[in-house]
């Protein structure tokens, strides 16, 4: 009897395993799901959209590079080497001395794969086909300016006949090893995706309009500097105008223009990306507790007449009196170093409209200076236009006004290498042997990452750089 | 003629069989060493089945076949008796007890097997060894104990666990942790804190294939198998065992500077770095340089000022702190148990309960711990079954930061912080602000405003029920839990001036962080076991069993800030965040299971004691992998060949036991910290998150690998066992040939995957080799009752070796290098080149060999040899005279390397600079032809193989001195039954280059000023009512 009991015992615990084993294995994630769960509402689209858009720090790459490479910066007082080989021009390709220019390479593609993930799940997922289309543009769009940004990084100036371009991706593919295309496809395939961005993209009004997201208007104000870039300066112009004329962020002066830079307001701005409090990617120029690691150059500092408000606005002086980045110091909101990465201002609009007209082949440079002068006018206190006859003279006026005006936005390295000028630092900014960088030096054009080369044998390094 | 007798003899021989009747014999077992009678002893006829089992007074009675002349007498921990019955019909049996018979039985923790017919490598580690220790940690007790076994424990902070890596690492990103097993249920790995090795009766580790193929998928790295003790038949004894000692700060081969010194050492500095006077103006940082009379800067000063600056010169120096003494105290340890053990035939128990107490070398640093073990035992008949259960409550203080480069660091700290700084101001504040000068005060600071702990409670629960279904079958089923849940808190105190000082709002507010983890394996294993000895001669082993366990795991956390220093370490003290005060916390947290199913069979066949084949396989299936490669098979086969059970080692003398031994077989690496990919992996998946400014994000949180599989070892191992010379000399000796096949490897995917820079997967794609040999021998130079003396040595040689990346590149992983041909734990850095003598500076070595002064990480060799000791071991002695003991072990590692980041820090002119403190080793080239071993502090330095040294070392692990009281003294008291008097030593001497705080702290490849492991002295005193 008793042997029967324990059988039976045995049993029900044989069993009690058996059941509980019945499907076990086919366990799922609970904290995340697969890939085939991943998109089923527009909700869910939307959420990769915000993915892509906190991707868009990548610009904050443009902004470090630009102040290293060109004349707009210096090394601050407590810089113990953040940044100081490629400030001194000794960067290369490798992740230890090139991470300050290699890291955008990295960080545009993240988003381009975003990007491609959702496109591809868009249109299986069902919704309001409006909110779908608004989703699909605004990524075209992104996808468009991330490869933009790339190739102005990582090839040389724009020619239709130059085959190393960027590799563009249409599609995610974890385990691809795609070649550099040329940079008359990557021109065709940019300007493709942000024409088919514009035409999904609703009309803007003063009531949807937000400087957080892609839309028609930044869509044109980003197609009015790629045609700059690319040469098309009438387009340039045409953009540039759409943009001006939208009136939908005009350009402002005194404290609002001053506003801007601690993010109590949205003047100007068409396009920025949104830091929240504990990201401080204004750290990079001065730490949380004051460390100055890049602090504006003398340079600079000289160039503004001190009825400039972007004199103050810009270059902060801290209690020891040493110059700092004023500009990301501290949002009103969100506390230290905080701010917001602004992309796109009006005031680039009318800069790059003044520098197309100079440019164009017939060049109008009555209209381009009244662009420069209404700049000046919101910026300088008693400003009176400047006139000007020589096409060369308003090209460079117009020029270092950028300087001034777009001064740690990511902007005088492009400038340079766009215009093939030198880097000409002060002596009171730079040693000898990094004081300039000669119009055309291949530094100019930045080293794609070893690491890419080593995983991708397809990718050609750009010269100048071993791998 | 030769035949006629030969058969005379046979005649004679089946005539006396013939003759002898079936008879009962009768007698009593006891223990030798104290005379008490031994319960459940089996007592058995030689040759048959026949057997039985001593009654709770010890005696037994047997009824032995006419053929039969022998009966064997056995019990766990002592020899096994063979005596001869002759006319005899009373047998009393005195048992020795013996170590080195303890483990008759291997516990593999699945089926036992015999030793005898055991083919693999196992060592097992005697109850002595694993009680009555001032760890709080079992795992630290292997140190110098197994062959083949390196045990490293990383940060002495009480409670802290080892890293245990047996017969080398075999994975490069899957981890080398070994399967720990508890009464047959498998554990957690690591978290052992919770566990009182008081309550083990020994420890088995499994190296070789035959035992760890049994585990399959989770057993590449070798199992450790733990028995607890379970509840003697007899009448109730009650022990106690309590142990009191001190744990003594540690001591560094690096003495800091007097404050004489470091403004002599900073004046010397001030005179290369700053020939001007001009740019080092920081009277903070460098008051030996800016009120110097040498410097130049100083020279138009009035004499007025000049006298000033010699008086603060003159106060500065009257100021000499020694921050070794503030930062660090004695330690105290204590560890009281109470045990209770006895039943009867049927049922058998055994309870303890444990508290363990220790506080350590640096404030807010301590260990609390209440077990209690309850093991009941029932035999009815034909049913047995086990049922343990252990619950362990543990309370741990932390300090904010004991593991890394942070000034926080107390063991940073202590070292850097000038001496003519002070730890506290007049009125009773600590000495804080920004700078080299308060680095001390801040820790100090930091360490006493600030709460950080944690507790945990741990379940373990494990039950076996067998029943014989016939003489040849029975039945088993074995299942358990592992519970354990961690409860965090950690408090940030708003007054720290660190917190004061901070300019963002949840910096300045100060914060309270809570979390809990809460981690559950549960396992069931049913089998049936057919056994059979056919003819005398063929024995049959055979079982098949089944298997599941289920990992569940899952963890929450907040962090809020806002806490009024009021009501300190508690989450009702947050503040609720506005838009207005930005306090905005972090919730978080995850829940995750995995499942193993398992089928498995496994025979033995033994032919005459003499030949022994064993054989196994599993098939395991794994939630972890994908649908196509989810079931994966393992087997084993391994052989025993018993030497001295033939005819010409029969009657050979001075062999006692010779056996050979042979094993191959494969398992699979997938512990619960073993596996690089976790439980989904596999699958590519996508997550959600929160963007900077609040909007929900989803993104591709895994990329996936559809062809992910398990890293797989396959072992061979070739083995003897021998005891010559009377038991005079015993051990075993082991070569063996580890291979990973399928072994993860990193491959760098392009950006343009979404990855970003550098991005990689793991593949499985490459193989590593371990190989070596291992060496157990004991030598009893003397044996007689009451005089046992053992000298033991034993210790293992390995040799890793990527032997394939499976055509991925070669990748820099943490300070090393993964390169095909050498060890996986290969140093990586640029080769040093001492300090140029005319110049004072640095000189390295570029690839090529050739002398630079440029430092360039693209000349980065792996010439400095590996971070994993190929020779490792321990030895030592022990001797037992009368009434007293008398233990030693020396552990020791040769062939490593390490890299010690503190002496980057206290020889390093570029923080004389900063301020920091330096080691009075400090040599700092000065002037043209000084051979020095820093460069002139006009160069900056760089990491280099200039702080790459020999982490080798022979440690006095252990000495304990123990006394019995004498039988004699004993008796009068009427209720003591046994007593004993030890005084211990831990961490006594090291034996080693290492100029760090200890070669065994911080990670195996560097140093960052970990809690170095301190020496113990204990005492304590064990009572048997």
């Amino acid at each position: 009897m008793i042997k029967y009991k324990y059988i039976g015992l045995f049993l029900l615990g044989a069993t009690f395993t058996l059941s509980s084993c019945k499907n076990t294995l086919d366990l799922v994630p609970t904290d995340s799901f697969s890939n085939a769960n991943a998109f089923r509402t527009t909700d869910d689209l939307q959420q990769g959209l915000n993915t892509a858009y906190n991707q868009f720090t990548a610009y904050s790459n443009n902004v470090y590079v630009s102040a290293l490479i060109s004349d707009e910066a210096k090394l601050g007082a407590d810089n113990s080497g953040q940044g100081t080989l490629t400030y001194q021009y000794q960067y290369s390709a490798d992740a230890t001395t090139g991470g300050d220019v290699t890291n955008a390479w990295g960080g545009y593609y993240s988003l381009i794969d975003q990007a491609n993930r959702i496109l591809a799940a868009t249109p299986a997922v069902a919704g309001d086909i409006n909110v779908k289309n608004n989703i699909k543009a605004q990524l075209l769009g992104l996808r468009g300016i991330s490869h933009f940004e790339l190739l102005r990084m990582y090839s040389k100036n724009f020619s239709a006949s130059d085959p190393l371009g960027v590799p563009y991706l249409t599609a995610s593919n974890v385990l691809g090893k795609p070649s550099r295309n040329t940079q008359a496809e990557d021109m065709t395939m940019l300007e493709k995706d942000l024409a088919d961005s514009y035409s999904l993209l609703p009309a803007v009004t003063t009531s949807n309009f937000t400087d957080t997201a892609i839309n028609k208007v930044n869509i044109d104000a980003y197609r009015a500097r790629i045609s700059l870039y690319k040469g098309d300066y009438q387009k340039a112009i045409d953009y540039a105008t759409t943009v001006i004329n939208s009136g939908i962020r005009p350009i402002s002066s005194g404290s609002a223009f001053q506003g801007i830079w601690t993010d109590s307001n949205n003047e100007e701005v068409l396009f920025r990306i949104r830091y929240a409090n504990n990201t401080s990617f204004g750290s990079l120029f001065t730490t949380t507790s004051g460390n100055i690691y890049l602090a504006p150059s003398s340079k600079l500092t000289s160039l503004y007449a001190t009825s400039d408000i972007r004199k103050a606005t810009y270059i902060g002086s801290n209690g020891s009196g040493l110059p700092f980045v004023k500009k990301y110091e501290k949002s009103t909101a969100r506390g230290g170093r905080a701010v917001d990465l602004k992309v796109i201002r009006i005031s680039e609009m009318y800069l790059i409209r003044a520098e197309a007209y100079a440019k164009l082949t017939s060049p109008n440079v009555l209209l381009g200076a009244q662009d420069l002068n209404t700049v000046r006018k919101n910026r300088i206190t008693g400003y009176t236009d400047q006139i000007y006859t020589d096409k060369d003279v308003l090209l460079a006026d117009v020029i270092e006004e950028r300087l001034k005006e777009l001064a740690f936005e990511g902007q005088r390295f492009f400038d340079l290498k766009r215009n093939n000028l030198p880097v000409n630092r002060s002596t009171n900014d730079a040693a000898p042997s990094y004081l300039n960088l000669a119009a055309n030096s291949y530094r100019f054009v930045l080293p794609i990452p070893s690491s890419e080369i080593l995983a991708n044998p397809n990718i050609v390094q750009n010269s100048g750089y071993n791998n | 003629m030769k035949k006629l007798v030969q058969s005379l003899f046979v005649m004679l021989l089946i005539a006396t069989s013939v003759l002898a009747q079936d008879k009962k014999v009768t007698g009593k077992v006891t223990a030798k060493d104290d005379g008490m009678p031994l319960p459940g002893v089996s007592v058995k006829v030689t040759g048959t089945n026949i057997g039985t089992q001593t009654n709770v007074d010890g005696k037994y009675s047997i009824t032995i076949p006419l053929n039969s002349r022998t009966i064997e007498v056995s019990y766990v921990g002592f020899s096994t008796q063979k005596l001869v019955v002759g006319d005899n019909t009373v047998i009393n049996v005195s048992l020795a007890s013996d170590a080195k018979a303890l483990s008759e039985v291997i516990v593999n923790g699945i089926v036992p097997i015999k030793r005898k017919e055991f083919a693999g490598a196992a060592t097992s580690i005697s109850s002595e060894n694993l009680g009555n220790k001032p760890v709080a940690s079992f795992d630290q007790l292997l140190q110098g104990r197994v062959p083949g076994l390196s045990a490293l424990t990383s940060s002495g902070a009480p409670g802290s666990s080892t890293n245990i890596i047996i017969r080398g690492s075999s994975s490069l990103a899957g981890g080398s942790t070994p399967l720990y097993i508890v009464d047959g249920v498998p554990i957690e790995q690591n978290t052992f804190q919770g566990l009182n090795s008081n309550d083990f009766e020994s420890v088995e580790v499994l190296r070789d294939a035959s035992a760890s193929a049994l585990y399959g998928s989770r057993g590449a790295n070798g199992v450790i198998v733990i028995s607890t003790k379970r509840g003697k038949a007899g009448k109730l004894t009650i022990g106690f065992d309590s142990q009191f000692g001190v744990k003594t700060p540690p001591s560094f081969a690096f003495t800091p500077q007097s404050t004489k010194q470091l403004l002599q050492t900073q004046e010397n500095y001030g005179l290369l770095a700053d020939p001007n006077g001009s740019v080092l103006t920081n009277a903070n940082n460098l008051p030996g340089w800016v009120y110097s009379p040498k410097n130049p800067g100083n020279a138009g000063l009035t004499p007025a000022q000049k006298a000033r600056y010699a008086s603060i010169l003159d106060s500065i120096s009257q100021i000499n702190t020694n921050w070794h003494d503030v930062t660090f105290k004695n330690g105290t340890f204590s560890n009281n148990q109470v045990t209770l053990s006895g039943g009867g035939e049927k049922v058998r128990s055994f309870t303890s309960l444990g508290l363990y107490n220790e506080k350590g070398t640096t404030a807010r640093s301590s260990f609390d711990r209440v077990t209690l073990r309850n093991n009941i035992d029932i035999t009815d008949n034909k049913f047995k079954a086990q049922i343990s259960s252990s619950l362990a409550y543990v309370s741990r203080s932390n300090q904010q930061s004991t593991t890394t480069n942070s000034t926080g660091n107390p063991f940073l700290s202590f070292a850097i912080t000038p001496p003519y700084s002070v730890p506290t101001l007049p009125d009773g504040n600590y000495y804080t602000g920004t700078g080299a000068k308060f680095v001390g005060g801040n820790q100090l600071q930091l360490t006493a405003l600030d709460i950080n702990k944690n507790n945990q409670l741990k379940a373990l629960l494990s039950g076996t029920a067998s029943y014989e279904i016939t003489n040849h079958l029975s039945a088993a089923i074995t299942s358990g839990i592992d519970y354990r849940e961690t409860q965090g808190s950690n408090y940030g105190n708003k007054l720290a001036y660190v917190r004061i000082t901070s300019t963002t709002p949840t910096g300045k507010a100060g914060f309270q962080s809570e979390s809990l983890t809460r981690f559950l394996t549960a396992n069931v294993r049913p089998s049936f076991t057919y056994q059979n000895l056919f003819n005398n001669k063929h024995s049959v082993n055979f079982s098949v069993l089944g298997e599941y366990v289920g990992e569940f795991a899952k963890s929450l956390s907040l962090t809020g800030y806002g806490i009024d220093p009021r009501t300190p370490n508690t989450p009702a003290a947050i503040t609720q965040a506005t838009a207005s005060n930005q306090l905005f916390g972090n919730l978080g947290g995850g829940k995750s299971q995995n499942t193993l199913l398992s089928a498995m069979i496994i025979g033995n066949y033994t032919y005459d004691g003499k030949y022994t084949l064993n054989a196994s396989y599993r098939n395991d299936g794994s939630s972890k992998l994908p649908e196509k490669n989810r079931w994966v098979g393992f087997y084993s086969i391994s052989g025993v060949w018993n030497a001295k059970q033939e005819n010409f080692l029969k009657d050979v003398d001075f062999v006692n036991s010779l056996r050979f031994k042979a094993s191959y077989g494969g398992s699979g690496n997938n512990g619960n910290d073993n596996f690089a990919y976790g439980d989904f992996g596999y699958l590519p998946q996508f997550s959600l998150g929160t963007t900077l400014t609040g909007n929900r994000t989803l993104f591709p949180s895994n990329v996936g690998n559809p062809d992910l599989t398990w890293e797989k070892v396959y072992q061979t191992n070739i083995g003897i066992d021998f005891d010559i010379f009377r038991g005079k000399i015993f051990g075993e000796l082991n070569v063996y040939n580890k291979v990973t096949k399928d072994l993860f490897v990193q491959k760098t995917l392009s950006a343009t995957s979404g990855l970003g820079v550098g991005g990689s997967i793991i593949v499985n794609a490459g193989q590593l080799q371990n190989r070596g040999f291992e060496w157990d021998i004991n030598y009893r130079p003397i044996d007689k009752n009451d005089f046992i003396w053992t000298i033991y040595a034993n210790g293992a040689y390995n040799q890793n070796k990527i032997t394939s990346l499976g055509g991925e590149q070669s990748y820099e992983s943490g300070t090393g290098k993964i390169t095909e041909g050498l060890p996986s734990s290969a140093q990586y850095t640029v080769r040093w080149g001492g300090v140029d003598a005319a110049t004072g500076a640095p000189l390295y070595y570029t690839k090529d060999g050739k002398l630079t002064t440029n430092y360039s990480s693209n000349d980065q060799v792996q010439t400095f040899g590996q971070s994993e000791a190929p020779w490792k071991g321990g030895f030592g002695t022990e001797l037992r005279y009368k009434q007293f003991g008398f233990s030693t072990l020396f552990s020791f590692q040769q062939g490593a390397t390490k890299s010690d980041n503190l002496e980057y820090f206290v020889e390093n002119t570029s923080f004389i600079r900063n301020g920091y403190n330096q080691s009075t080793s400090l040599d700092f080239w000065q002037k043209p032809g000084d051979i020095a071993s820093t460069p002139s502090p006009v160069y900056s330095s760089n990491f280099s193989s200039k702080i790459l040294h020999d982490a080798s070392f022979i440690r006095l692990r252990d000495v304990t001195i123990s006394y019995f009281l004498p039988k004699s003294i004993l008796t009068k008291s009427k209720f003591i039954s046994s007593a004993k008097l030890y005084v211990q030593g831990t961490n006594l001497i090291m034996f080693t280059k290492w100029r760090g705080p200890d070669p065994e702290a911080g990670a195996p490849n560097i140093n960052l000023s970990e809690y170095p492991n301190p020496t113990a002295f204990t005492a304590g005193l064990n009572f048997t009512f």
